[in-house]
């Protein structure tokens, strides 16, 4: 079979492989940023026909037992557990400050945390993450355009192949 | 699809037709009619023959749609202008079928690159319209492409032309719209779901927590960088259009390779070959010996996964 069409029959896989996605974010309290996640999540699901994408306060209902007995931390430490990849939106200082001790749980690289770069110098996350890929910065004209959702969207490709081709991404 | 007049002529007649002028009307026909009718005859082309619509009455039961529609389209181009012909052609055609009680081959033929049924056609049209429907509601950029470039039969140029996107972004929207209405004529809901994860993980959450300390430690950082790193492969794979992949399978069919011999194989040129050999290299898919490239275990492995998972055998 020529390469091109096995390549093609790879997208296919990928577009059509089950992912689990977490948007992690500011709540409806915060119309703009809530708009933000719900279009990554739109944009997600129109590109991978597979990709069940939630939004963090959209798990407790679906935790079993309704998650009693779990700290926050824990019951945060389970979707991550859960999910193939963790985008989080931290559009305020320190807003996902909490969230980088998640490192150390063994699904620190599931993590997509998606800064604003005004808070580039902001010591909130581990070098680590930024080291690593898993901080990625965004300014005010890739926010209000597509750019930071294409990312995305571009982030959940990579992690598609990678779990087609059954990488530790 | 050049066009032997200008975008702002038939914008203008359209707006004025809009407007209630119908002797623009009467100008823009001969003005589109080569157009619509290539359009027209793209689509009949592709039922079966003996269909009684003709290109002419087609043509005409989409000026009639278009005449009686409430509101009126708000005209910007005249690409938009064919676009929204194709779509209403589109419609025209599923209206005869419903009623005729019988598909086009055109219908049969998407059919059978969407789902394997065979039975009970008119209902798989009607079932395959239900689902272009809601793919519509879904994104609409993919249903035009469905439109232009299986109905109308344009081509992926033609179809970006129109559409004003990459031939990239067309051919990789109708892959998706074909793997997105095969599931939903199989009946086929999303099948991922975190529920089943979150389940099977909740007894590990608690030996997870209390294991983490406070501050990165080694083998955290180690995890990171090799989920890195794997991703940066994965990038490459898929960089210039899966050049990096196809590099990897050339080696894998042709091992041993130089740069030149890569370079000729791959009918590249040095500028994309060289750069990618590079990366590969950096993220452990490929190793060079004595001047000849060839794949790494991992690199070996990587493909053996992808390979099993189109289930096809590498080395056919």
């Amino acid at each position: 079979m020529p390469f091109d069409k096995r390549i093609e029959q790879i997208q296919s896989l990928c577009e059509a492989i089950e992912l689990n996605i977490l948007i992690w974010g500011p709540g409806k309290s915060s119309p703009t940023q809530y708009a933000k996640r719900e279009k990554m999540r739109l944009q997600i699901k129109n590109n991978f026909i597979n990709a069940d994408v939630r939004f963090s306060e959209e798990l407790m209902d679906i935790m079993p037992g309704g998650g009693e007995g779990l700290s926050i931390h824990e019951q945060e430490l389970l979707h991550l557990a859960a999910c193939d990849v963790c985008f989080v939106l931290d559009v305020s200082k320190g807003a996902g400050e909490e969230i980088a001790h998640f490192i150390n749980s063994g699904f620190g690289h599931k993590l997509v945390i998606l800064t604003h770069e005004k808070y580039k110098d902001v010591s909130s996350f581990p070098a680590a993450l930024r080291k690593h890929g898993n901080q990625l910065f965004f300014n005010d004209e890739e926010y209000e355009r597509c750019h930071l959702v294409n990312r995305v969207v571009s982030c959940v490709r990579i992690r598609a192949v990678g779990k087609l081709g059954r990488l530790f991404v | 699809m050049p066009t032997p007049y200008s975008d702002e002529e038939v914008l203008k007649l359209l707006q004025a037709w809009n407007k209630g002028d119908e002797a623009a009307l009467e100008k823009l026909i001969p003005l589109v009619d080569r157009e619509l009718r290539s359009l027209a005859h793209a689509f009949l082309r592709r039922n079966r023959p003996g269909h009684d619509l003709e290109t002419t009455g087609l043509i005409n039961e989409m000026f009639v749609n278009l005449i009686g529609r409430d509101p009126q389209i708000e005209w910007h181009s005249q690409r938009q202008f064919f676009a929204i012909a194709a779509r209403i052609m589109r419609h025209i055609l599923i209206d005869h079928a419903r009623k005729e009680k019988r598909r086009g081959s055109a219908m049969e033929t998407l059919l059978s690159e969407v789902t394997n049924l065979s039975e009970e056609k008119i209902e798989q049209i009607l079932l395959l319209d239900e689902a272009l429907k809601k793919l519509e509601g879904i994104d609409e950029r993919k249903i035009r492409i469905v439109e232009m470039k299986y109905f109308a039969g344009l081509s992926l140029q033609e179809t970006a032309h129109l559409l004003e996107i990459s031939m990239v972004t067309v051919e990789r929207e109708w892959r998706f719209a074909k793997t997105w209405l095969q599931r939903e004529i199989g009946g086929l809901g999303t099948t991922a779901s975190l529920y089943v994860p979150i389940l099977t993980q909740k007894p590990q959450i608690a030996v997870e927590k209390s294991k983490m300390p406070a501050v990165v430690t080694g083998d955290a950082e180690r995890k990171l960088a090799e989920a890195w790193s794997n991703r940066e492969l994965v990038a490459t794979l898929m960089s210039d259009n899966w050049a990096g992949l196809k590099l990897l399978m050339q080696l894998r069919v042709t091992p041993n390779l130089t740069n030149q011999k890569l370079i000729k194989a791959l009918k590249t040129d040095a500028d994309i070959v060289n750069p990618l050999i590079l990366k590969l290299k950096e993220f452990g898919a490929l190793k060079k010996q004595e001047a000849v490239f060839s794949l790494t275990n991992s690199g070996n492995m990587l493909l053996d996964n992808l390979e099993k998972a189109i289930g096809k055998d590498s080395t056919d």
